[in-house]
Parts: structure tokens; sequence; C-alpha cells
């Protein structure tokens, strides 16, 4: 059996407010062992020799995709269309409740 | 009699007027309304009048996955976050298929988010499996799979990151292409996996998938990771007479369920009869890329949910599920300070281990063979167990999927439960012609046994 | 007594005035459009939607760092940096992150060249990359409203070393940079409307060495930087850039002499009580947990075409400057001001190759002809607002002046005096613009053979 990590109550607390989640107690403990289940197998690949290796930030070989500037919009929405899933309107615009600064 | 009838068969008729498209809409109307209930393979039904502009599919409805956005028609990935979700846009790949004439007849279940290997994450239950209903059918588009599987859809459209098309179409007995990673668009799809997606065709038939491949793939310039490479003419190329070289991996004989093992090593068999070879192939541990496609994927994922904030659209966050909470939290974890290159840029230069390890084999091999799964259908309840249980469920696919290349799911029997086995052939980027061409002979050849035959039979009219 | 050095850098945003969007094809820069009728599923962040970047803005980015004497990076990639906030559609803004456009630059000026207060500044470049701007937040009694037409915008990311020691700097810094900006047509860059923004990093650092400190040579940070640095958001005009710079620096020091380290944050100007006011009760670290973005490939540039996008550099405001004092020998001071604007300079030079052509019909030395013709722009003597001709025709005339026939112009002005009783007595009863009437009409019964100034003269002192 390997070695379990265990993340702590306050690291699960800070990745739920980094990610804007709510956990309940329950998940929270339950996060804790199961990301740490997680974390423990994916360390799997320290067993592999990287040094040297570049990182395959993008799939396919593609480069300098780019498209001309003043080109014709193919799904432009509709103010209307912007706005129909929207919770709250207000004067055409979307709505939230206030925001402190 | 419809019954079992496949694309290319509706095609025929309506083209020689034996049947009108109405009449095929309504036939397979009547059918969902018959058998969906208990199989809950659709979410929502299409009943916007939609006017065929193309003459290609003549009104052959298809079903689509619930992570396309269809325009006006409401799209929820599964999702009570999207629940009222209605687009104002239409996905590529939907587009084409509208303009191909195709009937999109309505969108289907998955696991929510794609986040899912059996369709029971979806926020609105899960998809029964045609062939046991106590089982599921897989995921994550086991929603399409079964609906083609009990002929409620001639054909359909579903996506994989890893696995969602090779796994649902194994578990439930039809065909399930997975295109190179870019040979689709992904515009319109609600990303999961954005370097993993790729939407493909769930059918019948090998002639049905490459038929649909060719109306859904090419460059898409509102997808800059799109490719350029022009399509070829996939039908045409299945047809024609072919011999290839299969790799075998020890890795993806481990572990099989022994009906699983006995059926792929009669694939084997039946491809030398047609005069294959066969080589011995060394490759990567899968065990690596299941580490790698977790990382990434969920860092992807992380970022790809980040924006349903309910404010523009969809329900707050709050309505996540436990597994998509689950993966933004480990995405969150990779990602975040300190972190970023213990795991995300480790995983990202083993992912390029992985694709040079493809590249090297494939220049000796044409395939590489395997089954999409160790085993067959799970009973309903099973997967919640573990959290990790379906990224090692997935670990034949999780290779391919990391590397982009190519594969297809055939059934090759059933196993002593009476379920189906599904195997599969990967190939090398942009060969979908060759999976296809030796899918195509496979499927003469054997007919895969009947069992989309038989599958289709459990459920008439 | 102790001796505080600021220690400032800049962060500043320049909006690019390109036709459409950063990743998508909405049009931007709309900035009288109601609210959100410039939006579509990219720049909205709907699911489904992925963003392609636009070519334009991707070679002005490459043309900023030029003119920012950068080095050009040959591979660049665009990152994805996630935080929360309404106006942020995806929950993460596509900016870069580790390879940047351009790296290493500097801005190098002699400001107010040619007066006593004329000051040699050099500040160092860290990087200039590019973004997608957000959506508009409005505040409407308990709400806040969220307008995406802006959302998508191309941005451009300068930041510079912490190289600025005073706010006079930073303010020199600023015009110098903004000038440059327009001249390469990029972006109006309008503090005012938003489409140049700027941030200031401010800390003060205790200088345990007074005598070390040399102002003449280059700003170089050899020193080790503050633990702390204030950021101000909200400086909307560069005057109050130097108004809240001395109040943060005052504030800090007087925090350091009680012993205190000024606390890291983000504060905010109010332009209306001078001050800055803190605006996050705590300041919360961000962990923007950037990574590749997966939907846009990589890019490559072969040195050819980084030089093909240098080759379209204008001359820029120095060097032009510098030109118009040793070739076209000007007063520094008038040079440095016909070259703040880059259309004013190219229209000076249009008017002197138009009258270096009508030359030998000049009566005036050719230095005192491109001092003459300056003055009158810089003095606004001569509207540039004019076709060239017509500019060069009346500059010719007020420097030369037209032969006048005295006889001639005495009986058209009796004639024009008497003809038009009116104006004579509009004027008379204190109108003073009455007069130019009169004037035009001197001018054309004189059929041009008359100087203005003389025809003005002359009606004046008839009327008396």
């Amino acid at each position: 059996m390997s070695k379990k990590t265990l993340l702590s109550k306050e690291e699960i607390l800070h990745l739920a407010k980094l990610a804007k989640l709510q956990l309940t107690d329950e998940e929270i403990v339950k996060y804790q062992s199961q990301l740490g289940e997680t974390i423990e197998y994916i360390k799997n690949l320290d067993e592999l020799d990287i040094t040297d290796i570049p990182a395959t930030n993008s799939v396919g070989n593609l480069e300098n995709v780019t498209y001309e500037d003043g080109a014709q919009s193919l799904n432009s929405l509709t103010e209307k269309e912007a706005l129909q899933n929207a919770k709250k309107v207000k004067n055409g615009e979307f709505a939230v409740t206030r925001i402190m600064e | 009699m419809l019954l079992g009838k496949t694309i290319t068969q509706l095609r025929s008729l309506i083209e020689k007027k034996e049947i009108t498209s109405k009449e095929v809409k309504e036939y397979f109307l009547k059918r969902i309304k018959k058998f969906n209930p208990a199989l809950n393979a659709f979410l929502t039904l299409n009943d916007v009048e939609d006017k065929s502009i193309g003459d290609r599919m003549l009104g052959i409805p298809l079903a689509v996955k619930d992570n396309f956005c269809t325009k006006n028609l409401r799209t929820t990935a599964s999702s009570k976050v999207l629940d009222n979700f209605i687009p104002p846009y239409e996905s590529t790949v939907t587009q084409k298929l509208k303009n191909a004439g195709a009937y999109i007849i309505g969108k289907t279940n998955m696991d929510a988010w794609a986040h899912g290997s059996s369709t029971e994450t979806s926020d609105y239950g899960p998809t029964k499996n045609p062939w046991d209903i106590t089982r599921s059918p897989g995921g994550s588009s086991g929603g399409t799979a079964a609906a083609v599987s009990a002929y409620l859809a001639p054909g359909g459209i579903g996506s994989e990151t890893a696995g969602s098309i090779r796994q649902p179409a194994s578990w439930s007995g039809i065909v399930g292409l997975k295109p190179t990673y870019g040979r689709v668009s992904r515009f319109g799809v609600i990303a999961m996996g954005s370097s993993l997606d790729c939407p493909g065709p769930l059918t019948l038939t090998i002639e049905d998938a490459a038929y649909l491949l060719s109306l859904i793939a090419g460059k898409d310039i509102q997808d800059a990771t799109s490719s350029p490479l022009p399509i070829e003419d996939y039908v045409t190329q299945m047809k024609k007479k072919k011999t290839y070289t299969i790799g075998i991996s020890d890795d993806y004989f481990e572990g099989l369920d022994t009906d699983v093992a006995k059926a792929l090593q009669n694939s084997i068999d039946i491809f030398k009869k047609l005069g294959f070879k066969t080589k011995k192939v060394k490759l990567l541990s899968p065990n690596y890329a299941i580490s790698v496609y977790t990382i990434i994927q969920r860092a992807e994922v992380m970022s790809n949910l980040a924006r349903y904030d309910g404010i523009r659209y969809g329900n707050e966050r709050t309505m996540f599920g436990t597994e998509a909470k689950r993966r933004v939290m480990l995405g969150t974890y990779t990602l975040s300070y300190g972190y970023y290159d213990a795991f995300y840029k480790k995983a990202q230069k083993v992912r390029t281990l992985i694709i040079e390890d493809f590249k090297r084999v494939f220049k000796d091999v044409d395939f590489i063979i395997g089954t999409p799964t160790p085993i067959t259908a799970l009973k309903l309840g099973e997967f919640s167990k573990y959290p990790f249980f379906g990224e090692l469920m997935d670990k034949f696919n999780e290779p391919g999927a990391m590397a982009g290349i190519p594969a297809i799911s055939v059934p090759v029997g059933l196993d002593r439960n009476n379920l189906p086995i599904g195997m599969q052939l990967m190939a090398n980027y942009f060969h979908e012609s060759d999976i296809l061409n030796a899918s195509y002979q496979f499927e003469k050849e054997t007919n895969f046994f009947d069992v989309i035959k038989k599958g289709v039979a459990r459920y008439r009219d | 007594m102790k001796t505080y050095q600021p220690v400032i850098g800049l962060e500043i945003h320049v909006e690019l005035k390109t036709q459409t969007g950063m990743f998508c094809q909405c049009k931007v820069n709309q900035f009288d459009a109601k609210p959100n009728t410039h939006v579509c599923p990219v720049c909205l962040g709907l699911p489904g939607a992925l963003p392609v970047p636009n070519k334009q803005a991707i070679e002005w980015t490459i043309k900023i760092g030029q003119a920012l004497n950068c080095a050009i990076n040959k591979h660049t990639k665009f990152d994805r940096k996630h935080y929360s906030y309404p106006d942020l559609p995806k929950g993460y803004q596509i900016s870069q992150y580790d390879e940047p456009v351009a790296v290493g630059g500097h801005v190098s000026f002699e400001a107010n060249y040619g007066t006593y207060k004329n000051e040699k500044r050099s500040f160092r470049i860290h990087r200039v990359h590019l973004e997608e701007d957000t959506g508009k937040l409005t505040h409407s009694g308990e709400d806040t409203l969220i307008d995406f037409n802006r959302s998508g915008t191309p941005l451009v990311e300068i930041v510079t070393e912490p190289d600025f020691t005073t706010s006079d700097d930073v303010k020199m810094f600023l015009e110098e940079l903004h000038t440059i900006i327009r001249y390469l047509d990029v972006s109006d860059a309008d503090m005012e409307k938003g489409t140049m923004r700027m941030e200031p990093n401010i800390s003060v650092r205790e200088i345990l060495n007074p005598k070390s400190q040399n102002p003449n040579k280059p700003q170089i940070t050899n020193f080790k930087l503050p633990s702390y640095k204030v950021e101000v958001k909200n400086i909307n005009s560069f005057n109050f850039v130097k108004k809240a710079i001395d109040y943060e620096v005052k504030r800090h020091i007087e925090q350091l002499e009680q012993g205190k380290t000024p606390l890291q944050e983000t504060r905010g100007w109010d332009s209306y009580k001078n001050i800055t006011y803190s605006q996050r009760s705590k300041e919360e670290a961000h962990d923007y947990r950037y990574f590749p973005e997966p939907d846009i490939p990589p890019f490559e540039f072969s040195a050819e075409y980084i030089e093909s996008i240098r080759k379209t550099l204008p001359e820029l405001p120095q060097p032009k400057m510098f030109r118009f004092i040793n070739k076209l020998k000007l007063k520094p001071i008038d040079a440095f001001t016909l070259t703040r604007g880059k259309e004013m300079s190219e229209y000076y030079e249009k008017a002197m190759s138009k009258i270096n052509s009508l030359k030998s019909d000049i009566n005036v030395k050719s230095e005192k002809l491109g001092q003459e013709i300056a003055n009158f722009i810089i003095n606004k003597k001569i509207s540039i607002k004019l076709p060239i001709e017509d500019f060069v025709k009346r500059a010719v005339e007020m420097i030369q002046p037209i032969e006048t026939d005295i006889k001639l112009l005495d009986e058209i002005v009796q004639k024009v005096i008497s003809a038009n009783q009116k104006s004579v007595s509009d004027y008379k009863s204190g109108k003073q613009n009455a007069i130019m009437f009169l004037v035009g009409q001197v001018m054309r019964e004189m059929r041009g053979k008359a100087d203005a100034n003389t025809v003005i003269s002359k009606l004046k002192e008839m009327l008396k």
C-alpha cells in the first residue's frame, strides 16, 4: 500500500474558494482522501526520465493560426439573443447584485 | 420493414422513393416514444421543424449528444447548471449535418459535462443499456450509444475525450469512431478537455460511420485547432482492397475478462484470415497515460467550467454535481501556485513521450489492436464506488487520446451474460481511411457476429 | 534625517484600434453603441465557443515592441489566466504568461528638449504582451450592470521595470510613450476614453548612502527592492498620475517614518478628494493558475517576418525631432513641439516640401523659412486643417507681403466704405468683426493684389 497523501481541510477550502465551489462538510472530508488518492497515483510520472523533453502545449503541429482583421462575423448575436439566457437583465445589460469595491 | 435499416439503406430507399423522409422521421419518433422512457437515452426531442437544405441525408434522423450546441434547441450537457440553456448559435458539426439534410431528432443523455464512463453522473438519471437495463451503456456518450443500439435513431453523434465514444460503443454493441484530434471541428461543443475532445459518429455499420465522418470532418475557421488537411472520400477509400499490419502490444491484453480476451484473440485470427500481418510491438505503459490524462484533463475541466457563473446563462455553480466538483478541485490543485511544474508541466512532457512512442510504432505497423475496456457493461451503481475507477477502466483509451490519434470500436461478440464485447483499432494521425477500410473488411467477413442485428431485434416495433 | 526614494514601476494597457476583436469578428471600439449589441458566442463566453486570434493585433503588438526597442520572441503563445469577476465571461482571460511577444526594451528620450528643463531619460521596458479586454461594469442602484461590447477587444500590456523615482519622470515617460503609440497609428491611446490605462506600482525605500545617487546616469535598479508595493488603479489622466503618485509616496514615507511597512495592496485614486483609498480589505493573493491556451496553436516567427514588420515602423518622435533640428535647422523647442504629433510633423514636412518647390519666388533665407513655417503651425497662425496648397499660399503671403498698389488701395477703400454704410456704422458702434466684411470687399475689388494686413490697417485708418 503506497503512502497515502491526505490534503488538509485548509487546502481543500482554499481550492474550493479559488474554484468558486461550495462544499458541504461531508464533501470536504471525502475530497481530502479522494484527491489524496489521485495525487498519489499520478506521482508515477516521476518514474520517467523527462530531462530535455519539451512539453506538448498544443496537439497537432499547427502554428500561426489567425484570422484577418475586419472579417465578417459568422455568429454575431442580436441583443435579444445575447440576453436570452440571462436570469437578470436591466436596461439591456446583464445584472448582478451590486459588487462592493 | 424499416427495423435495423442503416443510414446508407434508408438513403437508398428514400432516393428510390420507396419511402418518404416524413415517414422515416415519424417511424423513429414513434419508436422513441415507445422505448425511451425505459432507456432514458434522449433528454430533449426536437419538435422544431427543420427545413432540410441538403440532399444527402434526406431528412434522416440522427441522435446528437447533448454537449453539441443546437440553435434554439435546449442543450444541457446533462447538467442542471444548464437546465434551461437555449443556445443562440449552432455548433459546426450540427450545422454541417443540417446543411447535409439530416434531421436532428433529439439530444441524448451523457455523463454530466462528459465527466464519466457510464452516463451515471447525468443530472437527469442514467441511461440504461439496451442489452440489460440494469446495466450502464457506457459513457460519456451513453445516450447516443443506447439510442443507436436500440434503433431509436439509425445513427448518431457523440464526442470522445478519452474513451467516450469507443467505450459506450463497445458496451452497447455498435460501431463508434473517434477521429484524429482536429479532424472534426469542436466549435460549439461544450468543452471538457480542450486538447482532447473529438466529435465522432456512432453507427450500425462501418459505411455509415464513414459517411457521417465525410459530412462532419474538415477545417473550420472558427476552430483554430482544426486541421487544414483535406478530407478524404472515406466511403470510397473504405471499399478498396488493402491489407495491413496489426501491432500487438502486451499491455492491451492485460487484465481482460476471459470472454473479452477470447473475443480479442478471435478478432486477430479473423484479420489474419483476411491476409493481414501481425507484429509484436512495445509501447509505454498505459499507466503513465492515466496520470497524464488525469492531470491535463482535470486542469482543462477546471478551466472550461470557470465560465459557468450563472450571469449570462445557466444556473449557479452550486448546482454542479459531485463528479464535476471533484474534477475541478483536482484541476485547481495541480495548477495552483507551486504545483504547476510538478504536475501539469510534467504531464505535458510525458505527453510528448507518448506521442513519440506512437509515431515510432506506427512506422512498423498500421494499427494497434485491443479492446476499449477490459470488461463488458457494468451494473449501474458500480462506478461510483471509486473516484479513479473510470480512469482505470479507460486505460486502453487514454494513451491514444493523449496523442490525439484516431481509433474505432466494433462489436466482436457477446459474453457469457449476453453482453456486447468491443474490439478497437488505433491508427496513426489522420489514417481514418485505413481504420474504416480494415473494419469494413472485418464487418463483411463476420457481420460483427450478428451482435448489432441481435441488439436491434430486441426492440421490435 | 532619513532620505527616501520612491521606486515606481508602471503597467500600461493600450487598446488597439483594430476593426474586429482579439479572438472573434465582433466590431470593437464601438464606443457609442447600445450595450451588448456587438457580441458573439466567443466574446460572451458561451459554452462551446472557441477563440481565433486576430493577425493584425499580433503584428501591431510586435510593432509596439519594436518601437520600444524590445527583442521580439520568435516563439510566442497565449495562456489562460484564471480569476473570477462578472466582467470576465470565461472565468479566465486569454493573455500571455511566460512567452510574451516582446521583452527587454527601453524608452530613451530628451524631454522638453531645448528648454532649460531639458531632461535626458531612459526607462527600461520589461515586457510587452497581448491579451483581451473585459466587459464593462457600471453600478445602478442595488445592481451592477455588465456590457460585453468591450469584451474581447485587443489589449496590449506594457510593463516597465521599476526605474522611476519621481512622479515627474512618470509623467514625462507616459507622454513620450503616448506620442510613440500614436505615431504607430495602432491606438488612440486616450486616457480619458480608456483606450490607454495605466497603473503605477509604488513603493518607497530608504536610501542608505545618498551621495552615491547620480541623477545623470540611466536609471538602473541596482538595489534591493522594498518588500511591499502598492498598486493604484482608476487614474485616468496624466495630471492625476502625478497627484496620485505624490500622494502615495507621502503616505508611504509617513508610515516608514513610524517604523511601519505600508500594506501591500491595491488602492484606488479618488480624483475628487485627491486621495487614494484601499480597494480590498484584505489583499487576496492572486493565484492565476496559468497554463498554455490549448485552443490556440503557438506562434513561430521567422526573422524575415519580424523584419518585415520593423520596416513598416514610421520615423519615431525622437529621431524625427533630431532630424528637424539637425537637417531642417529648427530651434530645438520648436522641433520638440512639432514632433509631439505625427500629423503635425508630417504636415510640416509636406508644407516645407511644397514651399521649397516655389523657392525661387520667395524672398526669405531658407533657414529662416523653415522656422517661420514652424511658427505658423505651432502658434496656430494658420490652420493645419487647410489643404496643403492653401496653407502654403497663406504662408507665402504672410512671409512675403504682397505688393500693394497704394493708390488703388486708397480708391477702393473709399469706394467700399461708401458702398457699405451699415458695416461701417456696425464697426464704429463696437462690432469689431464688421471690418472683416469690408476687408473681404476690398480684397475682392483689388483682385488679390493686396496684402491683407495692409488692407486692414488702411481701413482702420480711414474709419477712425
